[in-house]
């Protein structure tokens, strides 16, 4: 139950901060922009003509479900690398601020464990995402009903792949927060980890590029536990395209990014645990 | 140096053996002090005398390298203990956006305390510590530091906890709310709460505990009874200016003279208008007597009979100046 208030501690005080006001601002600009430059005429479920800030596209007639699976699909590239890229930034400072000197001491003379403290806020920052997730691709999603008359959660289903590719780098950027509390470094982390992720999909050529044992092993060694964010980026958009997806291919990508977010958190609550405030 | 009654059964709190390092630095070098359940317990002592991290390593805070703590029967990391417990850091840093109720609903919820309740509670504790009420929808970035130390003891009172342990508590606040926070202190420890205080206000202390402990270079080198470490080897005796059969416009040397003749020794930085004060070097009650009987049959009019007392700043200074001579003196033996 700790895990809960700490995590909603997390979720108001973020709700206060300029940084996430930001966003769902932002958000909510993008949907109205949507909103209002987007014309579709649906005639029986099939398109029979589209306007994009009043441009007419040059299409044929198709089935609006079909035209609209590109779309999901952008969305759900757009949600994952941009989306996972302003979390970076956007929380950053939410560890080392709940465990900044004079706040923490407080927290640890309350009846809250150590454990559940990290586990709360790794909880919070993932609500909070969730949370500016559902609203942009749900948002989406509704616009697309009310133009097209057909409604889909797959944008939605698509998303939560962002969510696990986060949860996964902001494991690790709690863990870093925790041991050295800036928000620098943990951005750093985090932004380190979102380029690993995204090349780590080319690993086979990345370790061909040498010659030398050692450094292969060593390259390997390093690349095999990184999460394939390119490969979550690509399950989540055809998920979100209402393609079929094998779940042999899905079930390693996905095993992958949850272990590794699981144990990096366990790292965060070693080092809380260890840790003298 | 240990502190032999009461029995750790009746204590809030018992430290044993404690020491704490970091790195080359020993912080806490082997403390041993155990505060009686219902006590007002004071820790007194220089800038870096170890007195934060001792109550960090007495909440569980700061991991101790050596002895044992026990609070309130239990282990400090003991949640059910916890519970029972309010704490006040030396510098609380409350969430800058949250107002004092959305922090204190916060605190109140971690705390358990019963939603029915809740909100009740926190408006009280708030109204206790005399933060204006206009205050407390307001977000805390914009309060003075005296404000927030106010919520922040007012965290620390949620749940009427057992102990009640305060580094610094009236740190940025006026002499007035200094007094008000003093009352609400004292107002939980007439509760029946253990308070623990920490405090760079040698006076604060002094009014508000009945127990204190020197700290001095990670060790304990007083504690016990304020009343106790007040107390000196004499008495405090006020004689009157003018003798029994006198005259009125007398200037008191005949007196004084007759004083010193019965015993006493004359204080003058303490005279009044019309009394001048003296001192009986001894503790037997039977010699004070005797010499008194004397005063008055030599005409002497007693205004006052008091055992004299030092102040905790007097203490301080005699405890750091005994633990600097020991110090010394264990250097010159190992050389």
């Amino acid at each position: 139950m700790n895990v809960v208030h700490v995590a909603r501690d997390v979720v108001r005080e973020a709700f206060a901060s300029k940084l996430m006001l930001l966003l769902f601002v932002a958000i909510a600009a993008g949907l109205l922009l949507l909103t209002f430059s987007l014309d579709l005429d649906v005639v029986d479920g099939a398109l029979a003509g589209s306007r994009l800030f009043g441009q007419a596209a040059d299409l044929s007639i198709v089935p609006v479900d079909v035209f609209l699976r590109p779309a999901f699909q952008a969305l759900a590239w757009v949600t994952f690398y941009a989306g996972l890229l302003f979390g970076i930034v956007a929380t950053a400072d939410v560890a080392p601020r709940m465990l900044q000197a004079g706040r923490v001491e407080h927290l640890l003379a309350l009846p809250v464990r150590r454990f559940e403290l990290v586990v709360g806020i790794y909880v919070g920052v993932l609500c909070l995402c969730a949370l500016a997730t559902a609203v942009s691709t749900g948002g989406v999603s509704l616009i697309l009903f009310v133009k097209a008359k057909t409604f889909t959660v797959a944008p939605i289903a698509g998303a939560a792949m962002a969510l696990l590719g986060f949860g996964a780098i902001y494991a690790v950027m709690l863990a870093v927060g925790s041991l050295v509390r800036s928000a620098a470094v943990s951005a750093g982390a985090g932004l380190f980890l979102y380029a690993l992720g995204v090349i780590v999909a080319s690993k086979a050529t990345i370790v061909n590029w040498t010659t030398s044992k050692v450094v292969r092993a060593l390259l390997e060694l390093v690349l095999t536990p990184v999460p394939n964010l390119r490969a979550l980026a690509d399950v989540g958009a055809g998920v979100a395209a209402g393609e079929a997806v094998a779940l042999s291919a899905v079930l390693p990508v996905v095993g992958g990014a949850v272990a590794f977010a699981g144990f990096a958190v366990v790292v965060a609550c070693a080092i809380v645990q260890s840790k003298d405030y | 140096m240990p502190d032999a009654s009461p029995e750790p059964r009746d204590a809030a709190l018992v430290a044993r053996g404690l020491k704490k390092r970091f790195g080359a630095t020993l912080a806490v070098d082997g403390i041993d002090v155990v505060v009686p359940k219902g006590a007002r317990f004071g820790l007194i002592g220089p800038n870096g005398a170890g007195k934060t991290t001792f109550i960090k390593l007495l909440l569980g805070i700061c991991k101790k390298d050596e002895g044992s703590v026990v609070v309130l029967g239990g282990d400090p990391d003991d949640t059910a203990v916890r519970r029972r417990i309010g704490y006040l850091p030396e510098r609380l840093a409350i969430p800058p956006s949250f107002s004092a109720l959305a922090f204190l609903d916060g605190v109140a919820r971690i705390k358990g305390i019963p939603s029915s309740r809740r909100r009740a509670e926190i408006r009280d504790t708030l109204a206790l510590v005399g933060l204006e009420e206009v205050a407390w929808g307001r977000a805390t970035g914009g309060y003075s530091k005296g404000m927030r130390q106010r919520t922040g003891l007012a965290a620390a009172l949620l749940g009427q906890p057992d102990l009640l342990v305060l580094d610094e508590p009236t740190d940025g606040i006026d002499p007035l709310g200094r007094r008000q926070i003093r009352e609400v202190i004292l107002q939980a420890g007439r509760r029946g709460a253990t308070i623990f205080l920490n405090s760079h206000l040698l006076a604060e202390t002094e009014r508000v505990c009945d127990h204190v402990a020197v700290l001095h270079k990670g060790r304990v080198v007083k504690a016990g009874a304020l009343v106790s470490l007040r107390r000196t080897d004499a008495f405090r005796v006020v004689f009157a200016r003018r003798l029994k059969d006198g005259p009125d416009d007398d200037d008191g040397a005949a007196a004084r003279q007759r004083a010193v003749d019965a015993g006493f020794v004359p204080q003058p930085g303490d005279d009044g208008d019309d009394m001048w004060s003296t001192s009986f070097i001894g503790t037997d009650a039977v010699a004070l007597s005797a010499a008194l009987q004397a005063a008055l049959g030599r005409g002497l009019v007693v205004v006052e009979v008091s055992p004299a007392l030092v102040d905790l700043e007097t203490i301080l200074e005699q405890s750091m100046g005994a633990d600097a001579a020991a110090a010394s003196t264990a250097k010159e033996q190992a050389a």
